[in-house]
């Protein structure tokens, strides 16, 4: 009776941890306040360089690494980046509730570097270049992610 | 009078011996595991190595992007009909509705009433040997994986010196770990200096 009992037990453990609330990765939460997602997307240089908390859906992650995801909330989305290795987000944290942070980081992209990074893409996958989504510079807003929680 | 040689050797090559065994049988299964991962993930870019994904375009009637996002989702739902717990909605933009199960996600077109539907579902065993190869649990398992990599190290050098004479590390074991260490060193210097 010990032997299937403990059989029971090593195969149900997986069920019962994953059950066990949210899921957490990297560095633990720490601040209070939320910040709207489309409030970052409208005011990026007020945030730039800012620590913050968001609170959202997942909608994307990354299908290789899980090295991002997308937050969405009030028909807006944000990237969510973290190290590679890291944190490895699971595709199936996709459509769950994510609490996460981290720090806001705003770039923009000049023609000639989304050219160069066209032509990097390109190489890396054999193929032509294509510079038909180039319209001008491109403004970058992400949040380079420390922690998260899933629900 | 086979053995006389194994017999008449010295005690520290054969506990060197016996400690390579030994070890060797330990991590056998986690020295396929992380072999197995790395030719897969080595090839990440013309593959995905953790999930199989399935794509597939469906037709429903259109919906009136002006309603409110719970009666697109019944409206959504009432037409697809899918498989599987449901797990949230969101509107990226007011044309489209997203839907997202355990089993797979729903990407509505409102205006045409086209759907993208994408499963992805984790490959077995490939996916928990990649998971493990990229110390995506952390805690335990990094201990896990350090007594793993000194292990390797101990079968390294355990493993230089099971024989002796000409066959052992002093005879041609000094030349083939020679040529396996020039390769990286080689092609360190190839790709950073002169390419």
């Amino acid at each position: 009776m010990r032997i299937p009992a403990a059989l029971a037990l090593v195969l149900l453990l997986p069920a019962c941890l994953s059950a066990a609330g949210a899921r957490k990765y990297g560095q633990p939460l720490a601040l209070k306040e939320e910040v709207k997602v489309a409030e970052i997307l409208a005011n990026p240089d007020a945030y730039a360089g800012k620590k913050v908390r968001v609170k959202g859906l997942v909608t994307e992650v990354c299908e290789e690494r899980g090295c991002w995801i997308k937050i969405g909330a009030d028909k807006k989305e944000i990237m969510f980046k973290v190290e590679d290795g890291v944190i490895a987000f699971p595709m199936d944290a996709k459509g769950s509730t994510v609490v996460a942070e981290g720090t806001v980081s705003k770039r923009v992209l000049s023609v000639e570097q989304q050219k160069a990074m066209c032509d990097k893409e390109a190489k890396a996958l054999s193929k032509p270049a294509d510079y038909g989504k180039i319209n001008g510079p491109k403004t970058i807003v992400r949040i380079e992610g420390l922690g998260a929680e899933v629900q | 009078m086979t053995s006389e040689p194994a017999r008449r050797a010295k005690p520290w090559r054969r506990w060197n011996a016996a400690t390579h065994r030994d070890v060797g049988y330990v991590t056998v299964a986690l020295t396929l595991a992380y072999a197995i991962s790395g030719l897969a993930v080595n090839h990440i870019a013309s593959w995905n190595p953790n999930y199989a994904k399935v794509k597939e375009v469906r037709q429903i009637q259109p919906l009136r992007q002006t309603d409110p996002t719970d009666s697109l989702v019944r409206a959504a739902q009432a037409q697809l009909k899918p498989e599987g717990r449901f797990k949230s909605a969101f509107q990226p933009d007011d044309d489209t509705l997203n839907l997202y199960y355990d089993q797979a996600s729903y990407a509505v077109d409102l205006p045409t009433g086209k759907v993208l539907v994408e499963a992805v579902r984790p490959r077995p065993v490939l996916y928990a040997m990649n998971q493990l190869h990229l110390n995506a649990p952390k805690r335990l398992w990094t201990v896990i994986a350090d007594l793993y990599a000194l292990a390797l190290i101990v079968l390294a050098f355990t493993g230089l010196f099971i024989l002796k004479g000409p066959k052992g590390f002093l005879g041609r074991g000094l030349w083939l770990t020679g040529a396996g260490a020039a390769v990286p060193i080689a092609y360190w210097i190839w790709w950073r200096y002169l390419v």
